[in-house]
């Protein structure tokens, strides 16, 4: 008897539970769609003007999400929510900025996740190329293409296009325009090889030219006693454990021995397009990566460092692979640590007579989508505008850059710079360095030439940014691999595929471990057998997705 | 104990005292560890120089981060929840506990209620639902977003609930013949005994309330709200400067955390529990046996 009564029950508040659970999330369906409370039809509304920079009268009041940079600093009395540029949107724009939440960046993206689920999305935000498809596809975005058209100013479509166009047609689906990518500066991540100069010298050794010329200074520095404290401490070429990344990992080596990982290559001229990452040249590449770790001229203990800054500081590193800001970290504090120290960057060494090509890619990392609901999809637009407008147009205004110490760019939830605003700066840096004309720089390139001439006035403090915009810094470097067309350019630049995103974790696990194996000393033929697992375990699943997406774009 | 002089058991004891020390290291070190960095100078740290002991004495990451309106804010958060979260922990488990506590007979429906909370340790809705409930009852951005949804901790109930069944029932008859009602046989009788078991529990509470970081960074939409484990959390997580666009790659660099204040900032942050463990540790070992084999 018992025992039935207490099953009724429990079936009895299964039930409960199950009828609140389903009155629960059905009744949030109605209250989160903002349709409900606007009454705002799918399709782009006409607006009343059509002046890319025209003002909303009365004023919008527009919700966004925002995902706060770290350690960002106001002038006294303003906030996220109250900052030159939200009083400038209102002022100018007509447009209230209201933030449904603020989240610190590295929690962003599981921020975002909830409100997706659970259906409470503001009416402008930024979202990952991954979140980007799945809200597509589910039809929660506007469509931006008349948007687009009808408001881009010519300066911001001029920044749109500077990546050749790449971002806006990765976030174009069926030829509509879902979302206005944030144009990443790729140029700016190619890699570069830093060297101790002074070590160069005293041992009186050869520019880097060729890998070969790589080994042999490798070996010096490993074993010749560069730094002469009488002490076997130095470390030739050093990386971290990530060995596939840019800045302080092996991509350059690679590169250097026209190899991609990761990247999207045509095979053969105008062939289809091939994972870089199996192709017989990384063999070599490997190759010699394990002749040289088994000699000790790389790190022998690389697999454990996440990067190669701590060691580069304490001044045990003589060659790293790194890209045009490490100067800013962690060379300065390098030479803080021990003013001789001279680091030198090349152009990445090449294998045979062909020059090597680092590799780019210009995916956008984050997009930014309005709500398919909001009444204003133009005011993303204007937000753009409005943003580009006062950093790169006639009316350019230096505060909404910097103000002193504050980064008051950031403020704008809306960004975009473009792809080639620090070589720009270089270049005119130089023609202003020639010429005299101070009067031709803004004031963010009047900040960097200033800091030139107070490092050469004596001040070390201001080493790094001499050495990356000087006439002979960094820069220069991105300039000419820019001007002579030395960049290889990653061929697919789609959102990530349903494969991509569940399998390319585990193939680059796989990658990362077979190939660090192979160059702590395992067999050359695991190569092979990683080719042939990385194809069945999906690689050619999502060869086939990369090559039916060219084909989408031809 | 025995204690047993043999051959063998002198080499067990070497051996277990060994792994047990080098359990202790293995905790203790990387504590140690961080607050050497906190007390380093800059330059040493990045340059991995650092190991249990400073080099380059220094206070100058104590003084930034004592200055640092973010850190001290996030305190100010967790001191208010665990002021308002823990007190409010006690009584509902306490109120719970005591009517589940009594036999059938006294209390009828009590293997229903008994169930009912039991069904909650075993199952829930969710991160979403939980998400949706908190939002529609409007506790988002709010302290008690923090403290409501996890007021009653099932398995304190449990083990409070245990702990009150093994007091003898003679004093609560002895108590109800001198005209004591409920409320007062809680809170005289049950309550002053039971002082190991509430230790207990309210070390968990505050624990828990202490290291809990997930429901600030879902719940709370600013920053400003965020308690000390989520703010160190965002300073903690290195910032992917790879994937960073233009305008942050050159100047960003010199705004990251140096290491040094991020380890301050750690360390500061477990203080509290580090020095509220040896003195709760005593009854926390009796508390918990109590509870559990007494049930």
């Amino acid at each position: 008897m018992k025992r039935r009564n207490m099953r009724t029950l429990l079936m009895a508040s299964a039930c409960v539970i199950l009828a609140l659970t389903s009155a629960c999330s059905g009744n949030s369906g109605e209250a989160g769609s903002p349709s409900d409370r606007t009454g705002a039809s799918n399709e782009t509304k006409v607006p009343n003007n059509v002046d890319p920079a025209g003002k909303y009268e009365p004023p919008i009041t527009v919700t966004m999400a925002r995902d706060m940079p770290d350690n960002l600093t106001f002038p006294s009395g303003d906030s996220i929510e109250n900052n030159i540029f939200t009083r400038s949107y209102r002022d100018e724009l007509g447009i209230n900025l209201k933030y449904d939440w603020i989240t610190d960046s590295t929690q962003y993206n599981e921020k975002l996740n909830i409100a997706i689920t659970s259906g409470e999305l503001p009416d402008i935000f930024n979202v990952s190329p991954v979140q980007l498809k799945e809200l597509a596809e589910a039809d929660q975005l506007a469509d931006l293409t008349e948007v687009y058209e009808k408001y881009a100013s010519p300066l911001a479509a001029e920044k749109f296009k500077e990546d050749g166009g790449i971002g806006l047609k990765s976030a174009t689906f069926d030829g509509k325009l879902m979302a206005l990518p944030y144009v990443t500066a790729a140029i700016d991540g190619a890699t570069m090889l830093w060297v101790r100069k002074d070590w160069l010298d005293n041992l009186k050794l050869p520019e880097p030219k060729t890998i070969d010329d790589v080994v042999e200074i490798a070996r010096a520095f490993a074993t010749k006693d560069p730094d002469g404290n009488n002490k076997n401490d130095t470390i030739g070429l050093a990386t971290g454990q990530k060995i596939f990344g840019g800045g302080g990992g092996l991509l350059g080596f690679f590169n250097g021995f026209h190899v991609y990982p990761n990247a999207w290559i045509p095979e053969g001229e105008g062939g289809p397009l091939v994972n870089g990452l199996i192709q017989p040249e990384t063999k070599q590449a490997l190759a010699k990566l394990q002749e040289m770790y088994k000699e000790g001229l790389i790190d022998s203990e690389f697999t454990t460092k996440t990067g190669v800054g701590p060691d580069v500081i304490a001044g045990k590193v003589g060659m790293f692979y790194g890209t045009m800001s490490n100067p800013l970290n962690p060379l300065l504090q390098s030479k803080e640590k021990n003013p001789k120290a001279e680091w030198q960057y090349y152009p990445i060494a090449s294998v045979d007579d062909k020059p090597a090509k680092p590799q780019i890619s210009y995916t956008p990392p984050t997009y930014y989508v309005v709500n398919k609901n909001a009444e204003n999809p133009e005011a993303l637009m204007k937000l753009m505008n409005f943003f580009i407008e006062k950093n790169f147009g006639e009316t350019a205004d230096y505060t909404y850059m910097y103000d002193g110490p504050h980064r008051t760019h950031q403020y704008a939830p809306v960004r975009n710079f473009g792809v080639t605003k620090n070589v720009d700066n270089w270049r005119l840096i130089k023609e202003v360095t020639a010429s005299g004309d101070v009067s031709k720089l803004n004031p963010e390139q009047k900040g960097y030439y200033d800091d030139i001439k107070k490092f050469e006035g004596g001040d070390l403090s201001k080493w790094s940014i001499a050495d990356i915009f000087g006439q002979e810094g960094s820069l220069s470097l991105i300039d000419k691999y820019v001007s002579n067309d030395m960049m290889l350019v990653d061929g697919f630049y789609g959102l990530p595929t349903a494969n991509m995103v569940e399998k390319n974790g585990p193939l680059n696990d796989m990658a990362l471990e077979t190939f660090t194996k192979i160059i702590l000393g395992d067999s050359l033929d695991n190569f092979d057998k990683f080719v042939a697992n990385w194809n069945k375990l999906g690689g050619e699943a999502i060869t086939k997705d990369v090559n039916e997406w060219a084909a989408t774009q031809k | 104990m025995v204690h047993d002089s043999s051959w063998s058991n002198k080499l067990f004891q070497v051996c277990n005292y060994s792994f047990l020390i080098l359990l202790s290291l293995l905790c203790v070190v990387p504590l140690v560890h961080v607050l050497a960095m906190s007390f380093s100078s800059s330059t040493e740290v990045e340059a991995g120089l650092v190991g249990l002991w400073p080099v380059d004495f220094t206070t100058d990451a104590y003084a930034f981060v004592l200055r640092k309106s973010e850190f001290l804010d996030s305190i100010l958060v967790t001191l208010e929840r665990l002021a308002i979260g823990v007190p409010l922990n006690l009584l509902l488990v306490t109120l719970l506990a005591y009517p589940l506590s009594k036999e059938v007979k006294v209390f009828p429906l009590r293997t229903y209620f008994a169930w009912f909370v039991v069904f909650t340790m075993l199952f829930n809705g969710g991160l979403i639902p939980t998400y949706m409930v908190v939002k529609e009852t409007k506790l988002l951005d709010s302290i008690w977003s923090l403290i409501l949804p996890g007021a009653i901790p099932v398995f304190h109930v449990v083990l409070l609930l245990n702990f009150f069944r093994g007091i003898p029932k003679e004093l609560e008859e002895a108590a109800h013949m001198d005209g004591a009602g409920h409320w007062v046989t809680l809170f005289r009788i049950y309550l002053p005994l039971s002082a190991p078991v509430f230790a207990t529990i309210g070390l968990f509470a505050m624990v828990g309330h202490w290291n809990a970081w997930f429901d600030g960074m879902i719940y709370m939409n600013h920053p400003d709200h965020y308690p000390l484990q989520t703010y160190l959390r965002t300073i903690i997580i290195d910032q992917d400067l790879t994937v960073l666009g233009a305008e942050d790659a050159i100047r960003q660099f010199e705004n990251i955390n140096p290491r040094t204040t991020r380890a301050a900032q750690v360390f500061l942050g477990s203080l509290p529990v580090l020095l509220a463990y040896p003195f709760l540790q005593k009854y926390f070992m009796k508390g918990i046996v109590l509870g559990s084999v007494k049930g």
